[in-house]
């Protein structure tokens, strides 16, 4: 294993057995470390000019202690012996009982390699990266007239972490992420519209072959010109049809947190005790995929150091199972699922998504349109949020359009989607044969920390969904 | 604090001999703890020191920045050294430079912004604190069924900043939170939450264990048997909490990044009456123990009470000196100072000024209505002030509050809302730092079925 910046700080297999036996003095379960070393930058070109280039460097350690369901944790900034043997300290009070001496036999765990970088973007030259940002803005600048202003960014982080726990694991990861991001606002007689389009994934300088900035530039400005012709959005409840992509956002909110074993080991879910039962149409297969090349939402490991895995959470409408950190695994007596993830060594892991994805149907999208009379065509959508006891959830749709006698018309102005999670997925009555997975752009939020992630579906009709506009 | 000073001028000192033409360092320290408890028992202990350095600097008139939560002296010339390369890479930006001497601030104002005793509070009596309101909120209603767990959590911070006009100032902060998350179940096999926490920078401002816990419970028990209610447009009465966040919307669309980016509807209408006569926007940076309270702001220069709507006529945006730069203007103390990046801008303790109306009145004098406790969502274009996101609440019928209702939709365009304010509450909570009294709207379409 080659950790050059643990290295730098003396952190080695003996350190770490020595850290994890201080933070098991008073007793406890289990005792993890989590170093985590993470460089990103970011450039903007805003109005014609790259005005920013921000840098930021991350180094730190957490040190978690279980102790039966109770959760000691201290992070630290000072990598020092001391320093980390004082945090180990700290975590340990969480323990009442008396320490054991035990011995403690580190082993590496077998790694996978799902991100495989073609040409690495800290290693590229700076200027190839600003070309890349004047190059989507020429294209967005030159897509109309009415196209205003342009920001243009790219942001780009390399973490390195090492995880060492009282269960023998050592293990690192190199987890790199790229974001390319256009803005757009367009403008006509005084009314405004901004277009946002971007991506990436845990990708190099090559996901700029398959998706140029020529392409993602224009696309912004597509969205904030066509946008321009916006009408206002019926109200109530209709049918909606669930562009392919991006439209996984409906899997994440109405069903993935619903299903992170944390809601459902405390009861707070409404997924909670419902294993085996129907919760979706027949039509509708789930998976949480760690395991998806280069995707946003794919990791080695875990924050915890298990190997995420493709984990089945609904089969054909039937609920499988959740998804696991280890204080869950533990509860429901399961094996990990390679679910628990952290932001940052400041914080404690928690079940969290990966890649939430529908498996693909059998019919075209162009069936699934003409088969709907009057209802809604959602595309591009800013987030969602979802009640995890009650179910409900939203999503706002930036781009969607009317359906028409089968066929989409008008743009409609921005419109909240609203809906019940086992209540919306039993209405799924028609999914594509067009999967796609997303262009890595989502992060999800939960307890305060930020975690990317993926999504994919495939275009998807949902036979009564309550559009949220204004038009009555 | 006198060794971060110190510390701070001796970056700048280095940036300077480094190569660097104007230099800006922002230090940040801190203690955090959170204790956590779910049935009695303790769930999480936990513990930290947050620090960081930011820097920004300048050669001319390219910028770049660099944050790092090593901050040690060998560290730190590395970073300096990292950063003025980065700066060679950027295009000249005039407007972005560092802001003006003169505008810096030549005292920092005690506002009580720190309590010792948040600090001094035993981690005993922290878990016991959970303990209380968890056990207050179960007690409250026997229809509570499970808890989803009750936390208490405190935060002191240290900040100094430090630029090359010889600015070097400081000041320290302390906050302190506890609250409970509680659940009642349906009979229809749905599950309702009810969350409720107190937040304070002063130990004895906060809540009592049993306020909070019965608040809680009061707001899980009374959406039992929520449903949607047929698609309508008709009156709402929005409960101070989501008064807050539109409030805090408003206030978005006035910022000088949205103004200067044109992605506000709001860019052209300086001076215009903008919203209703009744409507009148403040920011107050310099409350005493104010939550947002700031002696001065992200970029060093002197904070003050800012009327950003007066009688509906917008009368300024809040603006950081890039953003006042761009647009022709002078910069009026709102720069946000984010521990990454370059400023944006913020507002400090933002307030809608309350009329004189009780929420009881307000909702008595409401023959058919919506009364929104709660929204969720993103849906907000700040392009075209469309709003649509999802509500709970209850229905008004005949001046009394109804039926539970949730899964529901209210769209409008903000404009349009903040100008058919009819009745302006008088309950405002000056606690939080966006802070609107509960008001009602002429009209709103909720969307739900049908």
């Amino acid at each position: 294993m080659h950790l050059p910046y643990f290295e730098y700080f003396g952190i080695d297999a003996d350190l770490g057995r020595k850290v994890l036996s201080r933070a098991l003095s008073r007793g406890g379960d289990h005792a993890d470390l989590y170093f985590e070393h993470r460089v990103s930058a970011v450039m903007v070109l805003d109005d014609g000019r790259i005005q920013e280039i921000d840098r930021a460097i991350n180094l730190g350690c957490g040190v978690r202690v279980l102790a039966g369901d109770a959760t000691g944790y201290a992070y630290t900034e000072d990598l020092s012996s001391e320093g980390l043997l004082r945090a180990a300290e700290t975590a340990s009070s969480i323990a009442m009982g008396g320490g054991l001496e035990r011995g403690i036999e580190l082993h590496g765990v077998p790694a996978l390699s799902l991100y495989p970088i073609g040409q690495p973007t800290f290693e590229a030259d700076a200027l190839s990266k600003l070309d890349l940002l004047r190059r989507a803005d020429a294209a967005a600048r030159s897509y109309h007239e009415r196209v205003k202003r342009v920001t243009v960014s790219l942001a780009e982080s390399s973490k390195q972490i090492l995880i060492v726990t009282s269960d023998g694991k050592f293990v690192s990861d190199d987890q790199p992420m790229l974001r390319f991001n256009v803005s757009v606002v367009a403008e006509r007689e005084g009314r405004r519209q901004t277009g946002v389009e971007g991506g990436g994934g845990r990708v190099g300088l090559e996901y700029f072959a398959t998706h140029t900035p020529e392409h993602l530039g224009a696309e912004a400005a597509r969205i904030a010109v066509t946008m321009l012709d916006a009408k206002e959005a019926p109200a109530g409840s209709m049918p909606v049809v669930l562009g392919h992509g991006d439209s996984g956002i409906l899997l994440h909110e109405a069903i993935g947190h619903g299903l992170e074993a944390d809601f459902n080991r405390k009861k707070t879910s409404n997924y909670s005790d419902h294993i085996g039962d129907r919760v979706a149409s027949p039509l509708c297969t789930i998976v949480d995929d760690g395991l998806l090349p280069s995707s946003r939402g794919s990791i080695n490991v875990d924050d915890e150091g298990n190997t995420p895995t493709r984990n089945v959470l609904i089969e054909d409408g039937i609920l499988r199972g959740y998804m696991h950190d280890h204080l869950s695994t533990k509860a429901f007596h399961l094996r990990a699922t390679g679910n628990g993830r952290r932001q940052d060594y400041k914080h404690v892991p928690l079940p969290r998504m990966t890649n939430t994805v529908m498996m693909a149907g059998q019919h075209t999208p162009e069936e699934i349109i003409a088969s709907v009379k009057n209802g809604i065509f959602a595309r591009s959508f800013s987030g969602g949020q979802v009640n995890i006891s009650n179910g409900d959830f939203v999503f706002s749709v930036t781009e969607g359009y009317l359906i028409e006698d089968g066929k989409i018309t008008a743009p409609v102005r921005d419109v909240n989607l609203i809906g019940n999670g086992p209540d919306c997925l039993t209405r799924v009555s028609m999914v594509g044969s067009d999967f796609m997975l997303s262009d890595g752009r989502w992060t999800c939020g939960k307890d305060g920390q930020s975690v990317p992630v993926g999504v994919g579906i495939p275009t998807v009709k949902i036979d009564a969904m309550t559009v949220g506009g204004s038009k009555v | 604090m006198n060794e971060m000073k110190n510390l701070a001028s001796d970056v700048v000192e280095r940036a300077k001999r480094a190569g660097a033409d104007a230099v800006e360092v922002y230090l940040r320290r801190g203690v955090e703890t959170e204790v956590s408890v779910r049935n009695g028992a303790i769930e999480t202990l936990q513990q930290g020191q947050p620090k960081s350095v930011g820097i920004r600097l300048w050669v001319g008139e390219r910028s770049a920045s660099t944050y790092a939560t090593d901050d040690r002296p060998a560290a730190l010339d590395g970073l300096i050294r990292g950063t003025l390369d980065l700066v060679k890479l950027t295009d000249p930006v005039p407007e972005l430079a560092i802001a003006d001497a003169a505008r810096m601030a030549t005292s920092v104002p005690d506002l009580e912004l720190f309590d010792r005793a948040v600090a001094e509070v035993p981690a005993d009596r922290k878990i016991a604190l959970a303990r209380e309101t968890e056990e207050a909120g179960r007690a409250a209603d026997s229809r509570i069924t499970v808890s989803g767990g009750a936390s208490y959590s405190d935060l002191a911070l240290e900040h100094v900043l430090a630029n090359s006009h010889g600015l070097c100032v400081g000041y320290r902060e302390s906050f302190a939170s506890f609250g409970v998350s509680l659940i009642a179940d349906d009979e229809g096999g749905k599950k309702r939450n009810g969350s409720w926490s107190t937040y304070g920078r002063f130990a004895s401002s906060l809540e009592s264990p049993q306020f909070v816990g019965e608040t809680a419970a009061k707001r899980a028990v009374r959406q039992l048997g929520a449903g949607p209610v047929p698609t309508q447009k008709l009156p709402v009465v929005f409960d101070s909490l989501a008064a807050g966040s539109l409030t805090g919307l408003l206030f978005s669309v006035l910022t000088g990044g949205a103004v200067e980016r044109r992605s506000s509807f709001l860019a052209d209408l300086l001076g215009e009456l903008v919203v209703g006569d009744n409507i009148f926007l403040e920011d107050n940076p310099l409350l005493l123990r104010g939550p947002g309270s700031k002696p001065y702001d992200g970029e060093g220069a002197a904070t003050a009470p800012t009327t950003f709507i007066e009688a509906g006529r917008l009368t300024t945006f809040a603006l950081n000196s890039y953003s006042a730069r761009k647009l022709g203007m002078e910069p009026t103390g709102h720069a946000s100072r984010p521990s990454s990046g370059s400023p944006g801008e913020t507002a400090f303790n933002l307030s809608l000024r309350p009329g004189t109306v009780s929420q009881e009145e307000m909702i008595a004098a409401t023959p058919h209505g919506f009364f929104c406790e709660g929204m969720m969502g993103f849906g907000f274009n700040a392009s075209t002030g469309d709003f649509s996101r999802g509500a709970f609440g209850r229905m008004i019928e005949q001046g009394k509050l109804g039926a539970p209702v949730s899964e529901v939709t209210i769209s409008i365009n903000i404009r349009a809302l903040f100008s058919t304010i009819d009745l302006l509450g008088s309950d405002i909570d000056r606690r939080r730092s966006v802070a609107a009294p509960s008001f009602r709207i002429r009209e709103a379409t909720l969307a739900g079925r049908g």
